[in-house]
């Protein structure tokens, strides 16, 4: 559905006053990944890393430099027409709707644009308002609204073209807790309709629950294209150990941070609740029998969190830019 | 949509009392101005000149609609949709003629009875649809000037300024056409407005109807020229921001 071969993008920097020296900016650098049809994908990386550019390019907003990318089966370079009709865009942020307006005439307006048939652009409108929770409000002008409901609306606005691939730009950026929930749920109904998702975020647990695999870049560089489970056991990533102590045991916890093999011991939100961490990988079952021979009884092993394969991966060059 | 938007630009009342007023006493102080200089005609020519330069500059406020969309980010949305981005923007602000095509017909409605004009009430009327095709190609115009605009956010409101001042200096409102020099008496030629303002002249003097015909093509053909060169502006603006990434959203 999506499938993307050694893409590169570069912009010059600044303005072009002399037009023999051009420094360039490489924010794509051969880029190669697919997506089949009727998977969220997730892609995920620092500031700067490329995603937007690579989302532009995807929907035929902006021309690659070299490489080539193909949506719903089609070149978005030569064949822009035919991508543009099967693909859906939202990105986060309070712009892209015509604030004036109601909903309703936002979505009729994007309707006819996405020749939607001219006596069904108002059942269509009503529908996507319907969809997406906003019925009560949908003549009310869109400069009335939440940002939550702004990009529910959005999202409305993605779908008027009954879209095969969507493609989400950090769509719940600054959005609190609940409304970013109710998205993600509105996300998940998309993709169990077998729709084709790419999705940007920078919310780990976003992309955990909402992506069937993740690809991780860097300076516009892939580090890695795997399942969103299997990320850290692919990148050799450590295993945690949860695990609950009883209140009389803090000696035992003071003695199991000393192991040589124990990285470190994390506090979880829970009372006398701990994530242990390991190093290397491998000493996960060292640590497992120490425990079970100074009376842990409950423990369990679970695989790294995608934040902290992310953290672990993308955190290794610091701040540096 | 374009009409959704109009009331939020305009109430019927704000319409009335500000537009037409406003635009009005602008053609009022020509007209005065043409009564002052005293020689015979000099009134009416600037009265029917003035009164048909109100659509003008009324369409020339789509210029300000379309840059709002560079604004408010829906334009890279408007990029990816399957539509042709010279054709929305061309269908996006049609109240601006329609509504400009009311406050003109009112303009010179008002100002033929205060002054009473040589010409008949009904040749007014007849006038209407010189009116509607000035107000198309006049938009036609203002909207290549709303692509610039677009491409060029900076002066956006020097180019709507310049655009009107060639229309109302050079097209024939208050003095001629001929008046200018040579090359600029060819440019009015292409211009729109000048040829429908000159249809209207004929109509009203009762001219002969070959003459207001002619006139009348003439101005068609000057709105499919702008109407061409704006769908032209439009595709390269378009493939130059694909180009350079200046399509952005955030
Ligand atoms: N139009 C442009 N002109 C010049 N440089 C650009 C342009 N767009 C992006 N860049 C550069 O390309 C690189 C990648 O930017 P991009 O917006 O794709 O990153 P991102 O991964 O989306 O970051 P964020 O998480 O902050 O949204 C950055 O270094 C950025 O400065
Ligand atoms: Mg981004």
């Amino acid at each position: 559905m999506i499938e993307v071969t050694e893409l590169c993008r570069t912009f010059s920097k600044g303005k072009r006053l002399r037009r023999t020296e051009h420094p360039t900016v490489t924010a794509l650098d051969r880029v190669s990944f697919s997506v089949p049809t009727g998977e969220t994908h997730g892609i995920l990386g620092p500031n700067g890393a490329g995603k937007t550019t690579l989302i532009k390019i995807l929907s035929t907003m902006l021309v690659p430099t070299s490489g080539r990318a193909v949506v719903a089966g089609h070149d978005v370079v030569s064949q822009t027409d035919v991508v543009r009709r099967r693909i859906g865009m939202v990105f986060g942020g309070d712009r892209g709707l015509y604030d004036r307006i109601s909903a309703r005439q936002n979505l009729a307006f994007w309707a006819t644009l996405y020749r939607v048939d001219p006596r069904r652009v108002d059942a269509r409108a009503a529908m996507l308002l319907e969809r997406v929770g906003l019925t009560d409000r949908a003549d009310e002008p869109v400069e009335r609204f939440s940002r939550g409901m702004r990009q529910r609306l959005h999202l409305a606005r993605g779908l008027v073209g009954d879209p095969s691939v969507l493609f989400l730009d950090e769509p719940t950026v600054g959005m609190d807790p609940v409304a970013a929930r109710e998205f993600r749920s509105l996300v998940g109904e998309l993709r169990a309709e077998g729709r084709t998702i790419l999705l940007t975020t920078h919310d780990m647990g976003e992309a955990e629950a909402l992506c069937d695999r993740v690809t991780l870049v860097d300076h516009g560089r892939v580090l890695v294209t795997e399942n969103t489970a299997d990320v850290g056991r692919t990148l050799g990533e450590p295993q945690g150990i949860d695990i609950v102590l009883a209140p009389h045991q803090s000696e035992t916890l003071e003695s199991l941070s000393k192991l040589p093999e124990v990285r470190s011991v994390e506090r979880l939100s829970g009372a006398h609740a701990f994530r242990v961490h390991t190093e290397p990988p491998a000493s996960v079952e060292t640590v497992m029998r120490w425990l079970v021979d100074h009376g842990v009884l409950s423990l369990q092993v679970r695989p790294p969190t995608l934040e902290e394969v992310y953290v672990r991966l993308i955190g290794k060059r610091g701040l540096t830019v | 949509m374009s009409f959704a938007e109009l009331p939020t630009t305009y109430t019927l009342r704000s319409w009335t009392v500000g537009w037409v007023i406003r635009l009005g006493s602008q053609a009022l102080f020509f007209v005065l101005l043409g009564r002052l200089t005293g020689a015979t005609g000099r009134l009416e020519y600037m009265l029917v000149g003035n009164s048909v330069a109100v659509v003008a500059m009324e369409t020339m406020f789509v210029s300000a609609t379309a840059v709002t969309e560079r604004f408010q980010g829906t334009f890279p949305l408007l990029v990816v949709s399957p539509a042709n981005m010279g054709l929305v923007y061309l269908g996006r602000g049609l109240h601006w003629p329609a509504s400009g095509l009311a406050s003109s017909f009112a303009v010179l409605s008002a100002l033929s009875l205060v002054f009473s004009s040589p010409w008949h009430w009904w040749q007014v009327v007849l006038a209407l649809p010189l009116l509607v095709l000035v107000a198309v190609s006049t938009y036609c115009y203002a909207c290549l000037i709303a692509a610039l605009s677009l491409r060029n956010v900076k002066f956006r409101t020097l180019y709507p300024e310049t655009g009107a001042l060639l229309l109302t200096a050079f097209c024939g409102v208050n003095v001629s056409t001929s008046f200018w020099p040579e090359p600029l008496h060819w440019l009015a030629q292409l211009l729109p407005l000048t040829h429908g303002l000159e249809a209207v002249r004929h109509l009203l003097n009762g001219g002969a109807a070959s003459s207001v015909l002619l006139q009348a093509g003439l101005e068609i053909g000057c709105a499919a020229l702008w109407a061409g060169l704006t769908l032209l502006l439009f595709e390269r603006i378009v493939a130059a921001g694909r180009r350079d990434g200046s399509l952005g959203f955030s």
